[in-house]
């Protein structure tokens, strides 16, 4: 197994209001991790930083071996693919074109999107569930499904390391479990490293091979699901009052809380 | 730039995916050309039209046609009426390419080719040469041109300095110094007028627009930087799709959201400032006409822009038409014209549009 994305110390602030302070981790290929924490705890920044949207006050990122910094934006495309969390979108825009932009990495000035590139539109659509939707403009779809378009247009991106920032935040309960399936397929399929950021701890312990617990801009826990997800992480990070069962069927942790005030504003 | 057409057309067909839709733009293009064979027939002297093709198809190589038509025909078209129609029509059509590509970049509806300060720049250069009292033209060299477009040229480049200074060419900060250095500048371009002594009609004419003063000259000035920034933005024209994602979606599908911005912002501001520097401030064909080819074909900039430029192109024509017919002897400014004609067409399309989706 090898090393696909390394973070060097990486730091960040907005301003003077430190956001990372001091991230050191690498992702093995065929990992599929997620980043959770509770709110403002840097998920996003973080998945930010990876893509290369957003440069690091201090540290490294290494995406296969090549700086995420160094190099042009068209490789990192082709490297590195993000759905990102409610993106604002052209409303008068075709599903179809939308998932075909995702080739845009692979190709250039003179060579536009092939038949081959429309294929791959196509099956990702299939793939997502969308197929029968191509002709649509993005403004008349629902939350749902243009999450699914927004993962369609990731699968044609063909990029070996794919984020994704809450991908399941505007899905009814069965397109949830649907796109974390499919995710997870995908995941399998391509060996692909898949990094997702996720409120549901729940939903996230019953797909991720590893997770990640940051607070503060620090990791706090690293590792399986179990190990991680214990109640008193939770409770120091979360500042929540919550009891863990194994899930009846798997036996992945399920988080209950226990307060009646739950969740509780702090 | 040529989109492969090879393979499976059929999958593209029941996709309706990226169709360039070459019989209606070829009709565009005939409609365009007919437009022109109108215009440059209509006048005091008026040309049969079929007489003003024949003395056009005579003058093309290879074509041989037995002159029926009296000399002075010929000549009047070719030295006063074509000049004009030809220079109209690339004037619009460098207008509704930049109005579509500003459009495009700013991701919003009401940018137009002034949007970020050609207009009041241009304005202001051709004031500072009106008044100064340097030659109005020297022999066939004229210094209004070159100071409108130094002008266009030099507010858009202090606008564009100010927003990457702060933003790093943040658009909104683009936007408002834009809007800030064209105030800047109208506000001095006033105090010039109000200070002058001579007579201004000639300049308010020109800042109002027309082709009055048209000459081929104009039109093979104007002609490489429209051809050039045309090719250019249809190179682009993909990535102009793209960039209607926010930007940070745009970077992750790997567009050079930057490298792009800066491309665009030159090509089209270089072709608006040429254009303008011979036509004057002519409004409205540059807002319009993207919108009316947007709303009868999509929004894919790769058909938008080369439609863009043939609806522009002939609308222009037409509207310069009416402007030196409508009134007896004399004409109006043809920026008047776009106003009066575009704006209830335009009103009815957002109507109609409207009602499509409700």
């Amino acid at each position: 197994m090898s090393t696909s994305v390394r973070l060097e110390n990486i730091e960040f602030s907005y301003g003077k209001l430190p956001v990372i302070r001091g991230i050191t981790t690498d992702f093995i290929d065929g990992e599929l991790v997620s980043i959770v924490g509770p709110n403002g705890a840097g998920k996003t920044t973080l998945l930010k930083i990876i893509s290369g949207l957003i440069q690091p006050a201090q540290g490294e990122v290494d995406i296969l071996g090549e700086q995420i910094g160094q190099i042009s934006s068209k490789e990192r495309g082709k490297l590195i693919c993000s759905v990102p969390q409610n993106p604002k979108l052209p409303s008068d825009m075709k599903l179809i074109d939308f998932v075909l932009l995702g080739r845009n990495a692979h190709l250039n000035l003179t060579r536009w999107e092939s038949d081959q590139d429309i294929q791959k539109a196509m099956t990702a659509m299939r793939l997502t569930d969308i197929e029968e939707l191509a002709q649509r403009n993005l403004g008349q779809i629902s939350g749902g499904e243009l999450q699914r378009g927004m993962l369609a247009m990731a699968i044609t991106q063909e990029s070996p390391v794919m984020l994704l920032d809450e991908p399941t935040s505007n899905l009814d309960l069965s397109h949830q479990s649907k796109v974390l399936n499919l995710i997870s397929k995908m995941h399998n399929e391509k060996s692909r490293t898949t990094i997702m950021a996720i409120h549901d701890l729940t939903l996230a312990a019953q797909y991720s091979t590893r997770m990640i617990l940051i607070s503060e801009g620090v990791i706090f826990a690293d590792g399986k699901p179990t190990e991680v997800l214990t109640e008193s992480n939770i409770a120091a990070t979360y500042g929540a009052d919550v009891v863990i069962i194994p899930h009846p069927k798997g036996g992945s942790p399920v988080i209950l809380p226990t307060s009646e005030d739950y969740p509780k504003v702090v | 730039m040529q989109q492969k057409n090879d393979g499976n057309d059929n999958n593209r067909q029941n996709l309706r995916v990226l169709i360039f839709p070459w019989r209606r733009f070829t009709i565009a293009l005939i409609g365009s050309g007919i437009c022109c064979l109108l215009a440059a027939s209509v006048g005091s002297v008026s040309i049969d039209p079929i007489t003003t093709l024949n003395i056009t198809l005579s003058r093309l190589p290879f074509v041989d046609i037995a002159q029926t038509w009296p000399q002075s025909l010929d000549t009047i078209l070719w030295n006063l009426r074509f000049p004009r129609v030809i220079l109209a029509l690339l004037v619009g059509a460098s207008l509704s390419v930049a109005g579509a590509t500003y459009q495009g970049l700013f991701r919003n509806p009401l940018a137009d080719p002034y949007f970020i300060g050609v207009a009041s720049g241009a304005a202001l250069g051709a004031t500072i040469v009106f008044l100064s009292g340097i030659p109005f033209a020297t022999g066939n060299f004229s210094f209004l041109p070159v100071a409108s477009f130094v002008g266009g040229i030099s507010s858009v480049s202090i606008a564009y300095l100010i927003a990457r200074k702060s933003t790093g060419t943040g658009l909104p900060t683009l936007i408002l110094a834009g809007v800030a250095i064209g105030s800047f500048a109208t506000a001095m371009t006033s105090v010039l007028m109000i200070r002058s002594e001579p007579d201004l009609r000639p300049l308010l004419s020109w800042i109002m627009g027309g082709f009055i003063r048209a000459k081929w000259s104009d039109s093979l000035f104007l002609l490489p930087y429209f051809t050039f920034g045309v090719i250019l933005i249809l190179a682009y024209s993909r990535i102009l799709n793209s960039l209607q994602l926010d930007e940070e979606y745009a970077t992750s599908i790997g567009v050079n959201v930057e490298k792009t911005k800066k491309i665009l912002i030159l090509v089209s501001t270089i072709i608006t400032a040429a254009a303008v520097s011979f036509s004057g401030l002519i409004g409205f064909v540059g807002l319009v006409a993207p919108h009316v080819v947007r709303m009868l074909w999509g929004t894919d900039y790769r058909i938008l822009i080369p439609m863009s430029a043939v609806i522009g192109g002939g609308f222009l024509v037409i509207c310069d038409l009416i402007a030196r017919t409508v009134v007896n002897p004399g004409e109006i400014p043809v920026g008047i014209v776009t106003a009066i004609f575009g704006a209830p067409f335009f009103i009815y399309l957002l109507i109609r549009k409207r009602s499509e989706i409700s």
